[in-house]
């Protein structure tokens, strides 16, 4: 049993219509997606807005309520509400956006300390003393406990909610696009220093993004997702060399190269992909445009295609 | 970014405090000359009406005296007596502290029903907040004045308590509606999700979280209120279904003016009550106009 | 528009029916008969036991709610103790007068508010807007009841250009010219007071709705295409800032009742308000319930109104 197990997740939203406001149809956010991550490796999670990535991870920590599928964490099912509250502590967040993510009427040390004063007793003194290691351990000023969100930058922000969210040593952390808020220069620094604190606490990512550059360098295991769905999953390595499904191939295709030598190379490649995806669409998807169920190409890597016969 | 780190757990004397947001609002609204001078106005009134009714003996001011009925400002009595030879002065010192008090009363009531009301069915939303907002619908449609004149009216042992818990009853609706409504958008913020992973429940998120980012808007609609409770109070009284006429608001003085002779000729009756109800309504508002400004100020800086 | 309509209408009969039962509680509680003001309120309970059974307080609530409700549908709304009378007929009475009241205080409501609105939001900031928007801050904080009371002994008393009570001189034929006259000549100083009171909402709403479009692109277009100053005001402005006004019309009645009640009252105006009060004080709850009853549905019907305006006039709120 791996460390963290999604089985077959779905969860959909109803929508409202009519004169009495039934639900008349549902969006499938998230729509049958399974994944497996081993402790203390990287999970990336891939697609465009509106993919069902977030709401994915949002599910997992217990923001969105799962409409089906089972959810197991260390070995417990965490699928419903009451058995989430024991492995709480162990499963963290960073948010996206370090700006709403902070509540602008908190000092820093309340910031901080809100995980703690929910699970630990600890006295004002001691309290101080953690939060002033925890903003240190994260790069920032321990005198700056007393300020408020609105005084530090994007990056600096970003690093309070991480601050926070290691407070209690959690064994999980689902990380929400935690960079793409930032300025370029900044994004680095976040993520070496994410990638640090996870040697040092032993940690294990599910990483959201969609700039698969960050992706690339930040996890093991990839997992890519289209209109609810996967379209493709395996390890980094397997995703960037050999991409096999059309949706995949262009968003690989998509990634920047700065060496001007193989630009002509680059240019090339990804006119053909182009020609493939406009010719084979049809192929990839089914006729409502959603991604068929995974297939394995090898043990690790899968490919939503069509099954065959 | 600093990464500072000299004596972190012995020397706290480096550590910055930064301003509070209440604190930096009270550096604008004292800037600003109109609301100072508001300000100080009712801070002055509030302690001379309450220092001066403590000395006040209201039953004296209240009984009726024969001998000196409708006498103009004079030496005796500084702004006259009323039908009932009662002093006009010592009325309107009790009736503004009574005034001032159910003023104070009901709005701090209304707005406890309003933002536990508000908050509750912004931060749910969904059903929760379907049926509450019916109610509150319900509740605001109805013709506020006449409900009130026929509770008051039909009530059994009325007194100024049944007087206020009537008021609050029919007046915490807009304060729900407007809390509500800016609650329903905070909750979507990220910090309103963040500590749900970090373990609070709903309600600490309610009332430590959301409650002090609606804060500011709370303030400012409860000074606004205000003002317009103590006037509602004001025209009960002046109707005859507010406070009883042992217990003088500046209402009942108002009140006696129903009588023509006495709106006619004897105005040191009913004017100085009217003067005061107003110049207190517009120090309020005064006040609250200038907070509203102070709060925009603070956002605009953000 | 259809849809929002009917919901709209669906959203009001729980309305009316938790308001009907509201009255029937409170009518309850009072001393007496006051759904059919059959009997005194000041009966003996000796007596009023003997009276249940022929009263029908014997049945259950909801047999007579239901009677009450029905005698309501069908224009029965009892019989008023004082008067000896139905009350319909006292209310039909009284009703034309407020109608007549509120009619002319409407019309003082825009025939300020238009001028003043316009005025204020074209030249904000000038020496002009800034003695009108002092007006609408101090009427905004002048409670109704010191305003009305002040326009009386001034113009009423001490002036004496208008008379001080009554809603017509005695002793006029009705349907004469002096009669119409002398009904408007009592009118004017009650509609006045009030409509300079409450118009003070509609002030700052034009001026602010009129800056706000100013400043908007297609104004600007406007004027880069050549159009005269009046033509960008008339055609373009105020089409757009004056619509969103009549859907206040809805919460003028609204707000109108309670002010009849303290206007009437001052005025010594014979409407519903000053029905209202008469009948509280003297006791006559039949009349009492009637008149809540009316005036909480008209309450209903102006929020109505109003709702279905607004969707007429702004698109966005049909989406809801």
């Amino acid at each position: 049993m791996a460390f963290l197990e999604v089985e077959d997740l779905k969860v959909h939203f109803p929508i409202k219509g009519g004169i009495f406001g039934r639900t008349v149809d549902y969006v499938r956010a998230v729509d049958g997606v399974s994944l497996s991550l081993e402790k203390g490796k990287t999970y990336g999670l891939v697609g465009e807005s509106g993919s069902g990535k977030t709401t994915t991870g949002r599910a997992i920590i217990g923001l969105n309520k799962i409409t089906s599928g089972k959810v197991t964490f260390d070995g417990n099912d965490i699928s419903n509400l009451k058995s989430r509250s024991e492995v709480r502590k162990d499963v963290q967040m960073i948010f996206q956006d370090p700006y709403s993510s902070l509540n602008p009427k908190k000092r820093v040390i309340d910031i901080v300390a809100e995980p703690l004063r929910n699970f630990e007793k600890l006295s004002k003194k001691e309290e101080k003393i953690r939060v002033q290691e925890l903003l240190e351990l994260v790069g920032l000023s321990p005198e700056s406990i007393l300020k408020y969100p609105h005084e530090f930058s994007g990056g600096q922000r970003q690093r309070i909610g991480i601050a926070r969210a290691i407070a209690l040593k959690p064994k999980l952390i689902i990380a929400d696009e935690p960079v793409s808020a930032l300025d370029v220069s900044v994004q680095a620094q976040v993520l070496n220093f994410m990638q640090d604190i996870q040697q040092e606490l032993d940690l294990t990512y599910l990483f959201i993004g969609h700039d698969l550059g960050v992706i690339k360098h930040m996890c093991d295991k990839i997992g890519i997702m289209y209109k609810g769905r996967y379209v493709e999953e395996g390890t980094t390595e397997e995703i960037f060399n050999n991409p096999q499904h059309i949706y995949t191939k262009r968003l690989v295709a998509a990634i920047p190269d700065i060496d001007p030598k193989r630009r002509q190379e680059q240019t090339q490649f990804r006119q053909e992909v182009k020609t493939e995806y406009e010719q084979s669409y049809n192929d990839y998807f089914d006729d409502e445009g959603l991604a068929y169920k995974l297939q394995p190409v090898t043990d690790t890597h899968l490919v939503a295609l069509p099954e065959k016969g | 970014m600093e990464t500072n780190n000299a004596n972190v757990n012995e020397d706290n004397t480096k550590i910055q405090k930064s301003p509070s947001g209440l604190s930096i609002i009270w550096r604008e609204l004292v800037r600003d000359k109109l609301a100072l001078v508001s300000l100080i106005f009712l801070i002055v009134i509030t302690v001379f009406v309450y220092g001066v009714a403590l000395i006040l003996d209201q039953d004296e001011i209240v009984r009726v005296d024969l001998f000196s009925i409708h006498e103009p400002p004079g030496e005796e009595f500084i702004l006259g007596t009323d039908y009932g030879g009662r002093d006009i002065f010592g009325q309107l010192i009790i009736g503004t502290r009574n005034s001032l008090s159910i003023g104070i009363l009901v709005t701090l009531m209304t707005g406890v029903i309003g933002i536990v009301f508000g908050l509750v069915a912004g931060y749910f939303g969904g059903n929760i907040d379907n049926i509450m907002m019916r109610i509150t619908d319900f509740f605001m449609i109805l013709p506020f004045l006449m409900i009130v004149i026929v509770f008051v009216a039909i009530v059994p042992s009325y007194s100024v308590l049944t007087f206020s818990l009537i008021m609050t009853a029919f007046l915490w609706m807009g304060k729900a509606r407007l809390i509500r409504s800016k609650a329903l958008q905070e909750k979507e913020l990220d910090y309103v999700q963040a500590s749900k992973t970090l373990g609070s429940s709903n309600f600490k998120i309610m009332f430590t979280q959301v409650l002090p980012n609606i804060s500011s808007l709370i303030i400012v609609t409860m000074t606004l209120n205000l003002a317009n409770n103590i006037g509602l109070e004001s025209g009960l009284s002046f109707l005859g279904f507010g406070f009883p006429e042992s217990t003088p608001s500046l209402g009942t003085l108002l009140s006696y003016a129903r009588n023509p002779q006495t709106l006619e000729y004897r105005w040191w009756i009913w004017v100085p009550a009217s003067v005061l109800i107003l110049l207190l309504m517009l120090a309020i508002r005064n006040v609250g106009e200038a907070l509203k400004r102070a709060t925009d100020a603070r956002q605009r800086r953000g | 528009m259809w849809k929002f309509s009917v919901r709209r209408i669906l959203i009001m009969i729980p309305q009316i029916i938790l308001l009907s039962i509201l009255i029937f509680i409170l009518a309850k509680m009072m001393p007496g008969d006051a759904l059919s003001g059959m009997v005194d309120p000041n009966v003996s309970p000796e007596r009023l036991e003997e009276l249940r059974e022929s009263l029908g307080w014997n049945d259950p609530w909801y047999v007579q709610y239901g009677d009450w409700v029905g005698g309501v549908v069908q224009g029965d709304l009892g019989q008023s103790f004082r008067f000896k009378m139905p009350v319909s007929e006292i209310v039909g009475q009284r009703i034309i007068n407020t109608f007549w009241l509120s009619l002319a205080t409407l019309i003082f409501t825009y025939l300020i508010a238009i001028p003043l609105g316009i005025t204020s939001g074209r030249y904000n900031d000038s020496l002009l807007d800034q003695a009108i928007t002092s007006y609408t801050y101090i009427g905004f904080a002048t409670p109704l009841f010191i305003f009305a009371l002040v326009m009386l002994w001034v113009f009423g008393f001490m002036l004496g250009w208008f008379p001080t009570s009554g809603s017509v001189s005695p002793g006029l034929e009705p349907g004469t010219f002096e009669y119409v006259m002398s009904k408007i000549y009592h009118l004017i100083l009650p509609a006045i007071a009030m409509a300079l009171i409450t118009t003070v909402n509609t002030v700052q709403y034009l001026r602010s709705e009129i800056i706000d479009t100013k400043q908007k692109d297609f104004i600007i277009t406007a004027r880069a295409k050549g159009a005269s100053e009046s033509r960008v005001y008339n055609r373009h402005i105020l089409r757009n800032s004056l619509l969103p006004l009549a859907a206040f019309f809805g919460f003028e009645i609204t707000g109108l009742i309670g002010g009849t009640i303290f206007v009437e009252n001052i005025f010594g105006y014979p409407g519903m308000g000053q029905l209202f009060l008469e009948s509280i004080t003297l006791r006559d709850y039949s009349v009492v319930t009637a008149v809540t009853l009316l005036f909480g549905i008209a309450a209903i019907l102006g929020a109505l109104l109003s709702d279905i305006i607004l969707s007429l006039v702004d698109p966005r709120i049909r989406i809801k």
